[in-house]
């Protein structure tokens, strides 16, 4: 099938027309039959490794609603802890960078090299955004407060026994997901380098853009479940 | 990634051919990503491991000789073992192993045990070593998925194990393998051992998840022309179900262990009553993993049992798709009855519930014993190795299932909780099932792997003793859990003391039967026959290719003309007449 | 297919390409949907204190799980692709779904049920242990290993324990609580003037009876304005007619 994709016959820059990491010279590996069986199955273990993800997080989703469960006043003291409007807009800051990752893949089906880096740009600066939201205005206050997990606990003003919990799970659980938007954050780093300096993705060859946006989803994905369940649910 | 290229020109050599020039030869082996060479690598790590492991065991079953304690105290001068009887030094233990008492001593040597066998031995042993190695030839590809993870996965599974290792020279551990709070979050609290040895369960659970999604994207994009599911070799199945449980359990552990870490290092008190946490949450978090895990021990085991079965009576396996089936659907069961180990901690309601969905894993299990004992039927046997083997699994394992039952029930689960008979049930099930079939595979494609035929009298001398040494060491152990013998005590009542001390002359009849098993393999890389591209005559596609395989497995892309089992109408690749004679069969062809 | 800026769909080498119209649109659907938590859930708050009613806690949940389930629907369908790929991909993630849904439907049967076939487990098993306390417990003599927690709260629990710790710093309740407002007015006051409801007269010192109480949220601790020792206001009942002099 001839597709306007296929007809795109933008010349790569000369001093790339050659480079072995441009995407239009970059092969497959040699067990597969052919391009496309490579890139279904690289994505279907991506997806593989998407549900290990969100299994992990089950565990922390397991631990908040297990205690919720057992101590319902602690939980709703802990919920109050937290200004909800720090979650909202760390919750707008990663779906606007959904959005851009996303679109980040579309210029590389497309052969928008452009747009495929002021994209990928404007993710990591969502993420450099996230983390600096989550640290400046809430674990930096936090633990100032003394709001800290475990017996790091010193807070004075707490009125349920059971909030120690509530910290060590908030810490946890968004310490993990920090985390994890860190690593994704370092794989879109790698696709913008590798697209910067070689044009390393293209209509053929996305599939690492593809996957590393698929993990930054999933950063995404949990960030949408926490959000109600720390600051919204009392 | 040149390695990976599209049209590389590779000599079509075996696979451990390599360039001139030891150093040349140890990087090729350390950066391959070929998965015969890392299924190689996997499979001597693992032995090493069970070795091990097998060492901690054979001191805990030494100890467990007398009533009191064997090794009875430590000189606190010297660091000596001194034994009760004959006051006989047994050399310095107390340096290695950081303990103030011969009771911490034993602690740690069960734990040792318990820890080494579970995440470094049993869980990566059938797949991440022969499943590594045969899967993509079964399928008739040319390598796994993702080579350079498959590579990766071998890298993390010996950071893990180093970890572990680590950990036992700081001292070892003393908190069961299973890492029950609030020991394991206050015991030693001033030493970073035990979070060592936690942090290598969890890398080790990366490996396993590494394995797992290779397998699974491997058996869905790379199947061979004309290979559909149902034309696929049962142990096939097999690793599919084990890896999709080792993707979908594993990454629990995963939290349940860095949680651990947390509440050990700050803690946070989730699982730390003292806090308002719950030790019993920790258990469901573990269990959650660690029961779908023990069917990642036991399934590939019954993955290789089809194949020998099936090739070494030289019959269509009987009940294929109930066969491949129950794989799934015990797969599919194994995540619903953790509850089962945590019997006396929980609530009555859940413990029902759970009691009820355990008594579902009988059924797939039972459906797979029943086909094999018909496969077996009119079967022309060959009582070689790997069939001995077989049938052992078949009396072992039917022992280890069955005695699982009462254990399921809950009111004499409450008697038989946390004692010896527990200890005997999960040795029937995993050593009687996982390593038994696992020496079996081992046999069945050592000739296939290396190139080489063994000593086929001196393995089945192994075999055998390994039999009655298994048997002895566990099959007392039923008696003892059911007098009431706990687990983990080093001392008990004069009573029991005739059945431990037959049991641990059991173990070193196991002991006896593994090194002959261990001279016989080096007997044969050393100085064995070559072997006949297919010396069982077995009809799965690694048959077809060389003996050791070729790098790129096979001259060809494998097209299938024939089902895994069609032993009544195919002439195995390869047969000659004078390895052995095929049964009268006029429709073969 | 040369119309590539349209709504239609292209393929690149045979995949998908998401058009950038149904791309923004599903991102201002997410952001809509953020905003539609966050109204329903001061909403909610609002009515609470408007009416003086208390809505179960259900009504907060499933509000705010189910509009975030949408909007993870949309972001794994639309961003992820799942609409467009593979349905093998979607299976994948729906079965580890439910294994999540297993993970946390078993566990919190277990210790939610603990007391129900025979009531005098209660006693036996309580929920999650007691909170009290963090001592050291009694080190065995015969046993050498060290069960020693870093902090030793003598009995109390760790909250309790926090509070007499900053009491005997501060040397007096006054010293204490004047501490608390010093160290809170700043953000007391971002707070209050950020937040309509307490324009509107609602403050946050509502005590609802039970936990699931909606009060609007400012990062601090409910209660804690008022102008008395809490302590003492526990004794005494009058303690409501305290609370308009609250110091906010």
């Amino acid at each position: 099938m001839q597709t306007t994709l296929d007809a795109d016959t933008t010349p790569a820059p000369a001093h790339l027309a050659n480079h072995p990491t441009h995407w239009r010279n970059r092969g497959y590996a040699h067990h597969w039959k052919n391009r496309d069986e490579d890139f279904e199955a690289s994505k279907f273990g991506m997806w593989l490794f998407l549900t290990t993800e969100v299994l992990l997080f089950a565990g922390i989703f397991c631990g908040y609603a297990v205690f919720r469960m057992l101590y319902p006043d602690a939980w709703s003291n802990g919920s109050h802890y937290l200004d909800w409007r720090f979650g909202a807009a760390n919750t707008v800051v990663l779906l606007i960078s959904s959005w851009t990752v996303a679109s980040a893949v579309r210029c590389a089906q497309l052969n928008k090299q452009k747009w495929l880096k002021i994209n990928l740009i404007i993710t990591l600066l969502c993420a450099v955004l996230f983390v600096f939201i989550k640290l400046k205005f809430e674990y930096y206050v936090k633990l100032g407060d003394g709001k800290a997990p475990g017996t790091f606990f010193t807070y004075a003003f707490a009125e349920n026994p059971h909030e120690v919990l509530w910290w060590s799970l908030y810490y946890v659980g968004t310490g993990i997901h920090a985390l994890h938007v860190l690593i994704g954050a370092s794989l879109l780093g790698w696709v913008l380098y590798r697209s910067w300096k070689y044009q390393a993705y293209g209509p053929t060859e996305y599939l690492m853009v593809e996957n590393s946006a698929l993990y930054w989803h999933l950063v995404d994905l949990v960030w949408i479940f926490l959000f109600p369940l720390l600051y919204l649910i009392h | 990634m040149t390695t990976l290229d599209a049209h590389a020109h590779h000599d079509e050599g075996s696979y451990f051919s390599g360039p001139p020039g030891m150093l040349s030869k140890v990087w090729q082996w350390m950066s391959t990503v070929d998965h015969k060479k890392i299924g190689v690598m996997y499979l001597f790590a693992i032995l090493f491991m069970f070795f091990l492991g097998g060492v901690a065991a054979l001191a805990v079953r030494y100890e467990l000789m007398d009533p009191v304690r064997t090794v009875q105290t430590l000189d606190m001068e010297t660091g000596e073992m001194i034994t009760t009887t004959t006051g006989e030094r047994l050399g310095g233990l107390k340096d290695i192993m950081g303990a103030k008492s011969a009771n911490e001593v034993y602690n740690r040597m069960f734990t040792l045990h318990g820890a080494v066998m579970v995440f470094m031995f049993i869980v990566p042993s059938i797949p991440a070593s022969l499943g590594n190695f045969f899967l993509p030839i079964m399928l008739g590809a040319k390598d796994v998925a993702f080579p350079r993870l498959n590579l990766l996965s071998w890298y993390i599974y010996v950071t893990g194990c180093v970890f572990g290792v680590l950990s036992i020279l700081m001292g070892g551990v003393d908190t069961g393998w299973t890492f029950y709070t609030p020991y394991s979050t206050t015991t030693d609290a001033d030493h970073w051992r035990v979070v060592l040895m936690i942090l290598a369960a969890f890398i080790l659970g990366f490996s396993s998840i590494l394995t797992g999604m290779n397998f699974v994207v491997s058996v869905h994009k790379l199947r061979a022309p004309g290979m559909g599911w149902f034309d696929m070799p049962l142990f096939l199945w097999a690793i599919y179900a084990t890896s999709i449980i080792q993707v979908l359990a594993t990454p629990v552990i995963g939290i349940t262990l860095l949680l651990l870490v947390f509440e050990r290092t700050m803690h946070i008190g989730i699982f730390d009553p003292a806090m308002g946490g719950d030790p019993v949450l920790y258990q469901h978090f573990f269990w959650f993993y660690s029961h779908p895990v023990v069917y990642v021990m036991i399934l590939p085991a019954m993955g290789i049992i089809s194949e020998l079965l099936a090739i070494h009576s030289r019959k269509h396996i009987f009940g294929y798709r109930a066969i491949a089936f129950s794989s799934l659907g015990i797969a599919a069961v194994s995540f619903l009855v953790w509850g089962h180990h945590i019997f006396t901690a929980m609530g009555e309601l859940a413990a029902i519930l759970f009691s009820g969905l355990t008594f579902l894993v009988a059924i797939p299990t039972a459906i797979k014993v029943f086909n094999w004992i018909a496969t077996l039927y009119k079967g022309s046997i060959v009582l070689n190795t790997p069939m001995l083997y077989a049938l052992a699994f078949l009396f072992t394992f039917s022992i280890g299932g069955l005695t699982g039952l009462p254990l399921a029930t809950l009111a004499t689960d409450l008697h038989l909780h946390d004692t010896y008979y527990v200890v005997a049930h999960f040795h029937y099930v995993m050593m009687g099932g996982t390593v038994i079939a696992f020496m079996g595979g081992i046999h069945h494609w050592w000739p296939k792997m290396f190139g080489k035929m063994y000593n086929e009298k001196a393995a089945i001398l192994g075999c055998i003793i390994v039999f009655i040494g298994f048997n002895l060491t566990f099959f007392t152990q039923f008696f003892l859990g059911t007098q009431g013998m706990p687990r983990r005590y080093a001392n008990y009542v004069d009573e029991f003391q005739t059945l431990h001390i037959i049991s641990t002359y059991g173990s070193w009849l196991l002991l006896l039967g593994f090194l002959i098993h261990l001279g016989t393999f080096i007997a044969s890389l050393v100085a064995g026959e070559k072997a006949p591209p297919n010396p069982w005559g077995g009809l799965t596609l690694e048959w077809e290719t060389e003996s050791p395989p070729i790098e790129h497995n096979f001259h060809h892309e494998p097209v299938l003309t024939h089902g895994p089992y069609d032993f009544e109408t195919t002439v195995p690749p390869h047969w000659d007449p004078k390895d052995y004679p095929l049964p009268e069969n006029p429709s073969r062809h | 297919m040369s119309n590539h800026d349209t709504h239609a769909e292209e393929h690149a080498h045979g995949h998908p390409v998401v058009s950038w119209q149904i791309q923004l649109g599903v991102l201002l659907a997410l952001l809509f949907f953020t905003f539609a938590t966050v109204l329903f859930y001061n909403a909610e708050s609002w009515v609470e204190h408007a009416f003086e009613i208390h809505l179960p806690g259900w009504v907060n949940i499933v509000g705010a799980m189910s509009i975030a389930t949408v909007k993870a629907i949309l972001v794994c369908m639309f961003f992820m692709g799942l609409k467009y790929d593979k349905a093998l991909n979607t299976f994948a993630m729906l079965f580890c779904l439910f294994c999540v849904g297993l993970f946390l439907g078993f566990s919190m049967i277990d210790l939610d049920t603990r007391d129900r076939v025979e009531p005098w487990r209660k006693a036996e098993a309580s929920l999650g242990g007691t909170g009290k306390s963090l001592d050291s417990p009694p080190i065995d003599a015969r046993f050498d290993a060290n069960p020693s927690p870093s902090v030793s709260t003598g009995g109390l629990s760790i909250v309790e324990f926090r509070r007499q710790q900053k009491l005997e710093e501060k040397g007096s309740e006054e010293a204490f609580w004047s501490y608390y407002y010093k160290k809170h007015a700043e953000h007391q006051h971002s707070a209050d003037i950020n937040n309509y409801f307490a324009k509107l007269g609602y403050d946050h010192h509502v005590e609802l009876p039970t936990a699931n109480k909606a009060v609007p949220r400012h990062g601090l601790t409910p209660g804690l304005f008022a102008a008395v020792d809490p302590k003492e206001a526990a004794h005494d009942k009058s303690a409501d007619d305290h609370s308009d002099d609250s110091d906010h």
